[in-house]
């Protein structure tokens, strides 16, 4: 039972605290811009505002628009359940926190984001399918390759296994894999939550919308579980990027203590990273489209350095 | 005449569940091992009939039983539209002497069986392609498709000559036996040989260029028998040549398989995405997946050849149960293309569209196939690929400081890079054909697809579900086909090397996403009510909307092609095809200077015969 109220917590934590980072970020991105800016809590008001809203559907639609977000969050909240977030128990989280379940649920998910956007006919989600597929195939396989190199020893490859011993042992931070797998996860971060340089989040610019293009079509309730959605995957990346290079804190047992002192510090941990984003994205400027694949390539040659390392050393 | 097409389906469908119901006997029961049949044909001639069944066989009969039995019941309604050529029932004739002809493949225990079986599978198969003969495209194929695949079965003679010369024998338990005690270099000779001959029946890259041709040609359910059937026919003699005779003593086999499979995987992926014709996507997925099965089989190759028999008999597994998942569903993708094609009268996604509301069914069933097509759940291909992932990272673990660690990366890239290429190309087929609107007059005007083939492909769905919602039975089934030292035992289940795994992982996975996914539907219901839906048109920009705004396949898939272009060379057709061809010209001018054609010059020639006869036999 008592585990059982963990693994919920661990998800909870996410679903909860992820409107609360976006509105971090947009803070932290107006005061560096000289700006006021909206208040921290404002996601939260923008999803219940959107939960209220009726339904406007386009009359090109299927039942894939209605159905869809419903799917997109499943599988979303489920790879939120692969992730240790204050222990790293692994019998606690779906599929042991296995790397690949959690990237094909995220893959799951991006198949009913990009399937809702193509149903409405909409150019601007067309355009926006393309490229976010085309940054998919190459981001995809370098996360994987990333986490491998500093998993492999780890049997089996997972979170958990990644981050625990490294948790442990302080010294293997700075073992040159580790520094070029977390250069390469943090690149590939940054593009698949839609951040500058690669997409610009604040953008209503139909022409250079990526993520905002898929889901222009949708109103309502649906919208808000997108929205959502996209909130808690930028969590993920986030709590990734936690487990497998900044680990310390997060407990290895199930003591009740030790799990508040955990989810405390992931807490910190999330506002720090989110702050750090933030001020990336004031200091770079968008990306030609055509210029991402570069950037992509390097995480993707980053992260195959990082297994060579592996093997070399 | 549509009562006897009716009859001829109903018989491929039960001799289908025949052979399912044998092939599970085969690999549950190994009590049917021995010869069933010897049957000799000349006195005196070494050429005898010898039929046995072994577990490894009775696999991919079952492989080949249950898609069969798919490919009958969706025979039945695709029959109509050639209500003018007596309902197809030689069509009907051609499968039920196909389904006969691979499961003779699978049953086979000598050379000659295994050769006679393999060549009338590639026959009625060219005749099968060739079926619609009046397109002039058609029988193009099908004449490439049967060089490459006469050339393919020369390479397999020589290598069981090769066998032969060494051995003795040509029958296969003796080359089971004492294969791996003859020569190095003849073994390396026939596993060379038979790499190239069974490569041209498997389509794997660059002997592929028949696959992207004949498997649309074909008649649909004709189609997904090739693509889920026949083509593994390929995998499971080349399995049986390396791995159960041979015991993959070198470790440069596998490199090289392993190698030719990656290039396959992900250059055939990359195909898929660029294609506009529906089948000829689904061909060209074909090829990338069986470049995943040799790239499987190459590893197990190499982890044979370092003497881990654990980690190759998981390897082995994995990659038969991606054999079989890849049947499953791309049959049941290939029947719903032909529904699509048969309703909307073109096959180009590009001129496609809608489906899902003038199509509902075929459209959702079609879809339940690409979740699985790209290895997301509930599809059986989501287990099989999760366990050949575990299979390369846990090579390239233990092979970390040599160079095969580097081998199992390369892999590993090759395994990722295709699965996502695999997921543009699902999301390209249904979202361009699928959704939104019709973009041409066919396919606004599509109706619904016969009842039968609807049936088949909700039959299919639930194969494919099926296989992968219980992996601990799958997996169990898989390992009991193989050689005993292979085998799992009951601590080295379906997940490998994670302890924290257990039978339960995959269904409790799927219920919590169907969980989540219901509840975040029916709380925001329960706590706020039903909300208001109004129809509006799409956005825009303010102007009026036609169904050629929406993206187009080809505008889809421009910026992959943008990035990956240089890796869509034309390098098998400049440096392989084209000089061999130069080869075949320049050499028969040479010829049609004998073949002159006038009757004087016959008779000189025969008179030379007669007089060097004379000379020579006196």
């Amino acid at each position: 039972m008592r585990e059982i109220i963990i693994t919920a917590a661990q998800m909870i934590a996410i679903i909860l605290l992820s409107p609360l980072l976006q509105g971090v970020i947009k803070k932290t991105k107006a005061v560096m811009q000289g700006r006021q800016g909206p208040a921290t809590l404002q996601p939260y008001r923008d999803l219940r505002k959107y939960w209220a809203k009726s339904t406007v559907l386009s009359d090109s639609s299927s039942w894939v628009t209605r159905l869809g977000p419903y799917f997109a969050v499943g599988m979303m909240v489920c790879a939120a359940a692969t992730l240790p977030v204050a222990t790293f128990s692994s019998d606690l989280l779906i599929a042991g926190g296995s790397i690949f379940v959690l990237f094909y649920l995220l893959a799951g998910a991006r198949f009913s984001l990009v399937l809702i956007g193509l149903d409405s006919g909409s150019a601007f989600a067309g355009m926006g399918a393309s490229r976010d597929l085309l940054f998919a195939v190459m981001a995809e396989p370098s996360v994987f390759l990333a986490l491998l190199a500093v998993g492999l020893t780890a049997t089996p490859v997972s979170l958990p296994g990644i981050g625990l011993p490294l948790e442990q042992h302080l010294s293997l931070f700075f073992s040159p894999m580790r520094v070029l797998a977390m250069m390469a996860v943090f690149l590939i971060a940054l593009a698949e939550t839609g951040r500058l340089p690669v997409d610009n989040p604040d953008t209503h610019l139909e022409l250079t919308m990526i993520h905002e293009g898929l889901l222009l079509e949708l109103t309502g309730r649906h919208l808000a579980l997108v929205t959502w959605g996209a909130y808690i995957r930028q969590v993920l990346w986030f709590t990734i990027l936690i487990d497998v290079f900044f680990p310390w804190g997060i407990t290895s047992g199930t003591g009740v203590m030790a799990i508040a002192f955990g989810f405390l510090l992931w807490v910190v941990k999330c506002l720090l990273l989110a702050v750090i984003v933030a001020f990336i994205e004031s200091v770079s400027a968008k990306m030609r489209i055509f210029m991402v694949p570069r950037y992509l390539s390097f995480a993707l040659l980053l992260a195959m350095a990082a297994l060579l390392a592996d093997t070399v050393l | 005449m549509r009562t006897l097409h009716i009859l001829l389906s109903t018989l491929a469908g039960l001799l289908s569940l025949a052979i399912v119901a044998l092939g599970w006997l085969t690999v549950r029961h190994t009590f049917l091992a021995s010869p069933i049949l010897n049957y000799e044909i000349l006195a005196g001639i070494p050429v005898h009939v010898v039929v046995s069944l072994t577990p490894f066989g009775g696999l991919f009969l079952c492989m080949l039983g249950i898609v069969g039995v798919l490919a009958a019941v969706y025979g039945i309604g695709y029959g109509q539209q050639y209500e003018s050529r007596r309902y197809g029932v030689w069509l009907d004739v051609g499968l039920l002497g196909f389904l006969l002809s691979m499961a003779a493949v699978f049953v086979a225990a000598n050379v000659f069986t295994f050769i006679l079986a393999w060549e009338l599978m590639s026959i009625v198969s060219y005749m099968l392609v060739v079926y619609d003969y009046h397109d002039r495209e058609n029988v193009k194929s099908g004449l490439i498709y049967a060089s490459m695949t006469q050339l393919g079965a020369a390479f397999l003679l020589a290598a069981f000559f090769i066998l032969h010369a060494y051995t003795g024998s040509y029958e296969f338990a003796v080359f089971a036996r004492s294969a791996s005690t003859i020569p190095p270099m003849a073994q390396d000779l026939a596993f060379l040989s038979a790499f190239v001959g069974f490569a041209a029946k498997a389509g794997v890259m660059p002997l592929h260029i028949w696959l992207p041709r004949a498997h649309p040609a074909a008649p649909s359910h004709v189609s997904a028998l090739m693509s889920g059937v026949m083509i593994k026919t390929a995998l499971y003699g080349f399995l049986l040549v390396s791995v159960f005779w041979l015991h993959a003593p070198f470790l440069w086999w596998g490199v090289l398989v392993a190698g030719v499979g990656a290039v396959s995987a992900v250059l055939g992926a990359l195909h898929a995405g660029q294609e506009t014709n529906l089948k000829r996507i689904l061909a060209y997925s074909s090829i990338d997946n069986m470049g995943l099965l040799f790239l499987g089989t190459g590893m197990t190759l190499i982890e044979l050849a370092l003497q881990q028999p654990v980690l190759a008999g998981f390897t082995l597994t994995a990659t038969i149960y991606q054999a079989f998942n890849h049947a499953f569903f791309k049959s049941l993708l290939f029947h719903g293309a032909g529904a699509v094609i048969h309703a909307a009268h073109t096959a180009s996604l590009n001129r496609l569209g809608g489906l899902i509301k003038t199509m509902p069914w075929t459209s959702a069933l079609i879809l339940g196939g690409l979740l699985s097509f790209s290895a997301l759940p509930p599809g059986g291909a989501f287990v099989s690929e999760w366990m050949l992932f575990s299979a390369f990272a846990r090579s390239d673990a233990v092979q970390l400081h040599s160079v095969v660690g580097a081998v199992a990366m390369l892999a590993l890239l090759a395994f990722l890079m295709t699965g996502a290429l695999t997921v543009f190309s699902a999301l390209r087929i249904f979202g361009v054909g699928f959704l939104a609107d019709a973009r041409s007059e066919g396919a606004a005007k599509a109706r619904e697809a016969p009842i039968t083939m609807r049936i088949s492909l909700a039959m299919g769905l639930l194969v494919i579900i099926a296989a992968g919602v219980w992996p601990p039975a799958a997996v169990n089934f898989i390992a009991s086909g193989l050689p005993r030292s292979l085998q799992f035992h009951a601590w080295r289940l379906w997940y490998g090397f994670d302890p924290h795994l257990s039978m339960w992982s995959i269904p409790i996975l799927y219920t919590a996403i169907a969980a989540a996914a219901t509840l975040a539907w029916l709380l925001p219901r329960l706590y706020l009510g039903r909300t208001d839906v109004t129809r509006v048109q799409t956005w825009t920009c303010g102007g009026k909307r036609s169904p050629a705004m929406s993206y187009t396949a080809s505008g889809f898939s421009q910026p992959v092609q943008r990035v990956f272009h240089a890796a869509a060379l034309p390098l098998a057709i400049r440096y392989l095809y084209r000089p061999l061809w130069q080869l075949v010209f320049s050499t028969t001018t040479i010829f049609r200077r004998v073949q002159n054609g006038h009757v004087r010059a016959y008779l000189l020639y025969l008179f030379m015969t007669v007089l060097v006869l004379l000379v020579v036999a006196r």
